[in-house]
């Protein structure tokens, strides 16, 4: 393995809408920027189609948990997105000066898909929050963080409301390949900046391959002087990879796009059930 | 009439011979086990701690210092080891009612064990409920059912959306809620395009828009039932997977309790409180960390008696009997400036500890505490232990506490204290006899032979190793039994007062190691005596002082008329010691009114007026039997200015008055005490060795001459326990004590004539003190006949009556 698999995060993207908490996104993404050294740009994007429905002459709000139909103007949308657009821009001001990071604010207006995947470039490290299917009364109508993991082509992070706690385990998805690789130079990176344990987690195999994945990744830590722990898993499935981080009380879990656990579509354990941040490496 | 002889040195002391005790030192002599001269008291402990019907509770009556606690706890201690250990108490939660500590009776050592067992459940439950929860048996199936709900919720919102993109519309997502809009390319027209549209197009999409919102609607409300069914499943699940866990943990040590359906009952109280609270108990965040402490703490045990180490029946003694060390308390702990408590801060009190056994407490104590005697009487009354609140019951403070299950009572408590005490509370205490029946009434002194001397000679010895001081040498030891003797006044007694033979031992120890000696001997325990007494003789010696320096007057040698030394005690804390007063007297013509002068100036006491009566009387009967006595007479202490009480200056008084009377002088060189009866016969008075050194001290200093004395009640002679020097002085004829059995004897020692008796024809001798003062009565008498004569005047006053007598 050389050093050209080491990940050099140059900024972190974090996309601030309005379906999830902003807060939890936001001190997310500072943390990890501040890990990385890297700067911290929040997207907040007016969602266009949420500015046409509201422009339309019948346009009426059916509310989440009454079911009560309210009126809507575009007026009113305005409003209430550049007052969250406000908010969530205090916020980051606040949080990166407790961190002591940098920061910057963007406000664009489009699609909110197409405009998180158009402002990350590869070096960069995308964070999006899950939206919050619990408080949303469980319904999820969109696969937008499904979207954004598939056709990234920068690392995305995805953020639950959980709030990490300290010296727990990262936790990280190993195989012998590029991405494999990748996704173990990253969490090493994560883990080492916060000192963290690193479990790396081997996937069912024979003896033999395991103690060849086992050696590799042994060679790699030694020459960064890393500690590793090895947890072998009976399945690569989302439910095993879900019991892994409860059991070693992960405090965030690095997988390739490529594994089994993301490719099921419908198994969305990972995207839509975890609190814990899920860091996808494509 | 014969003279009265004077006590030789062997009838005013009664020594203890060394060689006859037996022993050379006390490290020859056993301890001894038992408890001498206190038979009585003994039997009533032996009696009253038998009974055990309702009400037989023990009062030990006696003076402070005579060892009635030693007594009393060993007694128990003894009696205790041979009778059974008593159950434990332990309380638990009430789930029912919260407020109402639950109590378990456990027997002896188990409430311990019930403690530690409940110890390791919670310590179970806390790991084996997470565990039960972390489980992948139950996250799966918490697992299910959550995508169960997503599902059924999705379900419906997906058909709808189904619906809508059949039609072209969008089913968009708002901050608060959905809205739908016509789609054209996959994206949401916009706002001018949709004007631009025919106006049937319009309304064909405006209808369908509105039918679909209804639709969205209705599931939206079918979502809480959708939601509460699967929660309802969540909780079984829950309720299931706790049951498990707890069963398991509860069932190891059920067995260890199956003869204890309390036990049991509470055991299965805690297995339906943890399903119950299964959410809080599940949970492993940090904010329901406390929460689930809080519960757990409630499965705990705290024992209010542990009698595990226990050895026969407890013995306590509570040396503070306040309210709450005899009945218990309920403590409170201040969280967040306010006070909350629970079953654990239930402390006990004295009663708890002592239940199945004895409890000793001093009634002084016990009743110099606020409530605390009505705490005690309710509780024996009631037989139960009921824990209140103070502060609550009298609305000192308004707090959450509790009201725990009382504890029933089967106690046995002795109270100690004196006996004025003791008469007091069954005077005026209605329930003092109910509850206390058995008097225990220790002795002050006992007999004193040969048996009880060698008794006393073990007693001194174990006292001594007791106390930690050096052996006591024979010599010793005979003369602390004197000294035994001198304390209760009496040759043929000895104290049982324990507390000051212990201390004349400590403290002849100390004399004995300052004179470098290995055993205490006579001479230390002499060298006690005499620093206790210096110690406290400083208002004797100034008075000694007054009297030397005739500041005080009063007269060791020649004769007086009118004037008589009598002799007096004066009590200062646990110190006495006696001194001469002159006492005096007038007579003149009068109408038979004695003026006793103490009383007059409300210095003299009532037995002092009665003994004053009384000569009074007995002037009359034996002088004035034929004719009034027509005296006016007086009678003064001199120079003593408090208070005078005791009838023991009678004798005294008489021969003074007589001395008046008849004009006869009286010996100075001697010194009288004894109270009289109505027939002239002499009586025992106290403190007579007191008096006889309080005057030898006097005529000592002044020096003696052979010729002063003590004239003292034949009966008194028994008490006499005089000091050496006195003694010395007696052996060598130049102190002389006199045995009196009537006034007569007194008026001839002191006058030096015959008393006289009346003969055939009614007449006392001539030349007696009796026919001096016969003859002076008489003349008086006549004198009053002769003033009273109708030309002497109407009133009947006479020149030389100054209207005293009226």
């Amino acid at each position: 393995m050389s050093d050209s698999d080491q990940p050099v995060t140059q900024r972190i993207i974090v996309l601030v809408s309005d379906s999830c908490d902003s807060n939890a996104a936001l001190e997310a993404a500072a943390r990890m920027a501040g890990r990385l050294g890297a700067e911290l740009q929040a997207l907040f994007v007016e969602d266009v189609n949420l500015l046409r429905s509201a422009g339309l002459p019948f346009a009426r709000e059916i509310g989440l948990t009454s079911a009560t139909v309210r009126p809507m103007s575009p007026e009113a949308v305005e409003q209430q997105l550049r007052a969250q657009a406000e908010r969530s821009r205090a916020l980051l001001e606040r949080i990166a000066q407790r961190m002591n990071i940098r920061s910057s604010f963007r406000v664009s207006r489009g699609n909110v898909e197409s405009e998180a995947l158009g402002s990350a470039r590869p070096e960069d490290m995308l964070i999006i929050c899950r939206a919050d299917h619990r408080r949303r009364g469980g319904s999820r109508l969109s696969d937008r963080e499904g979207r954004i993991v598939s056709a990234a082509h920068c690392t995305v992070m995805l953020v639950g409301e959980r709030q990490p706690e300290e010296n727990r385990a990262v936790l990280v998805l190993y195989a012998n390949t590029a991405r494999g690789r990748r996704s173990l130079a990253l969490a090493a990176s994560m883990a080492r900046d916060a000192a963290q344990p690193l479990v790396l987690l081997l996937p069912p195999g024979s003896e033999a391959e395991h103690d060849r994945l086992a050696a590799s990744a042994r060679e790699w830590a030694q020459t960064h002087n890393l500690q590793l722990r090895f947890r072998e898993l009976g399945h690569v499935d989302a439910a095993a990879l879900l019991s892994a981080l409860r059991q070693e009380e992960g405090d965030s879990l690095v997988i390739p796009r490529d594994a089994a656990a993301l490719r099921d579509p419908h198994d969305r354990l990972l995207l839509d059930e975890v609190d814990t941040p899920v860091v996808v490496v494509p | 009439m014969p003279k009265p002889q004077a006590l030789k040195a062997d009838q005013v002391f009664r020594a203890c011979d060394p060689d006859a005790l037996g022993f050379d030192t006390t490290d020859d002599l056993e301890d001894l086990d038992r408890i001498i001269g206190q038979d009585r008291a003994i039997e009533a402990l032996r009696f009253g701690t038998g009974m055990r019907s309702h009400g037989y509770n023990l009062f030990v009556l006696g003076p402070n210092g005579i060892g009635k606690f030693e007594v009393v706890k060993h007694y128990l201690q003894d009696r205790a080891t041979q009778e059974p250990v008593p159950g434990d108490y332990c309380y638990v939660h009430n789930f029912q009612h919260p407020n109402e500590p639950k109590l378990l009776a456990l027997p002896g050592g188990q409430g311990e064990q019930l403690r530690k067992d409940l110890e390791q459940l919670v310590s179970e439950l806390r790991t084996a409920i997470p565990a039960t929860f972390e489980s992948d048996e139950y996250q799966q199936r918490a697992r299910e059912l959550h995508q169960e709900l997503n599902r059924r919720q999705q379900q419906s919102i997906r058909e709808i959306q189904k619906e809508a993109d059949e039609h072209d519309i969008a089913l968009i997502q708002t901050p608060g809620g959905f809205t739908f809009a016509p789609k054209k390319d996959g994206e949401v027209m916009d706002p001018e395009e949709f004007h631009s549209l025919p106006q049937e197009e319009r309304e064909r999409v405006e209808k369908i828009v509105e039918k679909l919102q209804e639709k969205l609607q209705a599931a939206i409300q079918q979502m809480p039932k959708v939601r509460k069914d699967i929660q309802e499943r969540v909780r079984k699940l829950n309720e299931e997977m706790a049951e498990f866990a707890v069963g398991h943990a509860i069932g190891e040590f059920k067995e260890r309790y199956s003869e204890s359906p309390a036990v049991l009952e509470h055991l299965d109280a805690i297995r339906q409180d943890v399903v119950e609270n299964v959410d809080a108990l599940g949970n492993q965040s940090d904010q329901s960390a406390n929460a689930m402490e809080q519960l757990m703490s409630r499965y705990r045990a705290n024992v209010l008696v542990d009698n595990s180490t226990q050895q026969g029946a407890p013995v306590v003694y509570e040396d503070l009997p306040t309210y709450q060390h005899l009945l218990g308390r309920v403590e409170h702990h201040v969280h967040q400036g306010a006070l909350t408590t629970d079953f654990r801060l239930i402390k006990p009190g004295a009663l708890h500890r002592a239940n199945g056994g004895y409890l000793i407490l001093d009634v002084r104590k016990l009743l110099m505490q606020p409530l605390a005697w009505e705490g005690l009487k309710r509780a024996l009354l009631s037989r139960q232990v009921k824990i209140e609140s103070l502060e609550q019951l009298y609305s000192m403070i308004s707090t959450v506490s509790l009201q725990p299950q009382p504890v029933p009572l089967d106690v046995k408590v002795v109270l100690l204290g004196d006996r004025l005490l003791y008469y007091l509370l069954s005077a005026y205490d209605p329930d003092f006899l109910d509850l206390f029946k058995v008097q225990a009434d220790f002795e002050e002194d006992l007999d004193r032979d040969e048996e009880s001397q060698q008794l006393y000679a073990r007693m001194i010895a174990t006292m001594a190793r007791r106390e930690g001081v050096r052996p006591l040498e024979k010599t010793g030891v005979a003369r602390v039994i004197e000294h035994g003797s001198r304390i209760v006044d009496d040759s043929e007694r000895l104290t049982t007062h324990n507390r000051q033979i212990a201390d004349l031992l400590s403290e002849a120890n100390f004399w004995a190691g300052d004179a470098g000696s290995h055993v205490i001997d006579e001479t230390h325990i002499q060298r006690a005596i005499d620093h206790q007494e210096y110690r406290a003789s400083r208002i004797r010696e100034r008075m000694d002082r007054a009297i030397q320096r005739e500041t005080i007057l009063i007269d060791t040698e020649g004769e007086a008329t009118a004037q008589i030394n009598g002799l007096s005690v004066m009590q200062l804390g646990n110190y006495a010691f006696g001194r001469p007063t002159r006492i005096t007297a007038t007579a003149r013509l009068g109408r038979g009114h004695m003026v006793d002068i103490e009383r007059e100036a409300k210095l003299g006491g009532s037995i002092h007026s009665k003994g004053v009566m009384i000569l009074s009387n007995l002037l009359g009967a034996r002088y004035a039997q034929d004719h009034p006595l027509s005296l006016n007479a007086s009678i003064a202490f001199e120079q003593s200015y408090g208070m005078v009480d005791g009838d023991s200056a009678s004798v005294a008084e008489f021969c003074v008055l007589l001395s008046a009377l008849s004009d006869l002088p009286i010996r100075q060189s001697l010194a009288c005490t004894g109270s009289l009866n109505q027939h002239g016969k002499v009586q025992a008075v106290g403190g007579v060795n007191e008096k006889i050194e309080g005057f030898f001290d006097v005529c000592s200093a002044r020096g003696l001459t052979g010729e002063q004395g003590v004239l003292l009640p034949a009966s008194n002679v028994p008490h006499l326990m005089l000091r050496p020097d006195v003694r010395e002085a007696v052996a060598a004829g130049r102190f002389h004590i006199y045995p009196l059995n009537t006034v007569d004897e007194a008026l001839e020692m002191l006058t030096g004539r015959e008393a006289g008796e009346r003969g055939d024809e009614g007449q006392f001798p001539e030349g007696s003190v009796n026919r001096l003062v016969d003859d002076r009565l008489q003349e008086l008498s006549r004198l009053q006949r002769w003033e009273s004569r109708p030309e002497r005047g109407s009133n009947g006053k006479s020149e030389t009556d100054n209207g005293n007598d009226e």
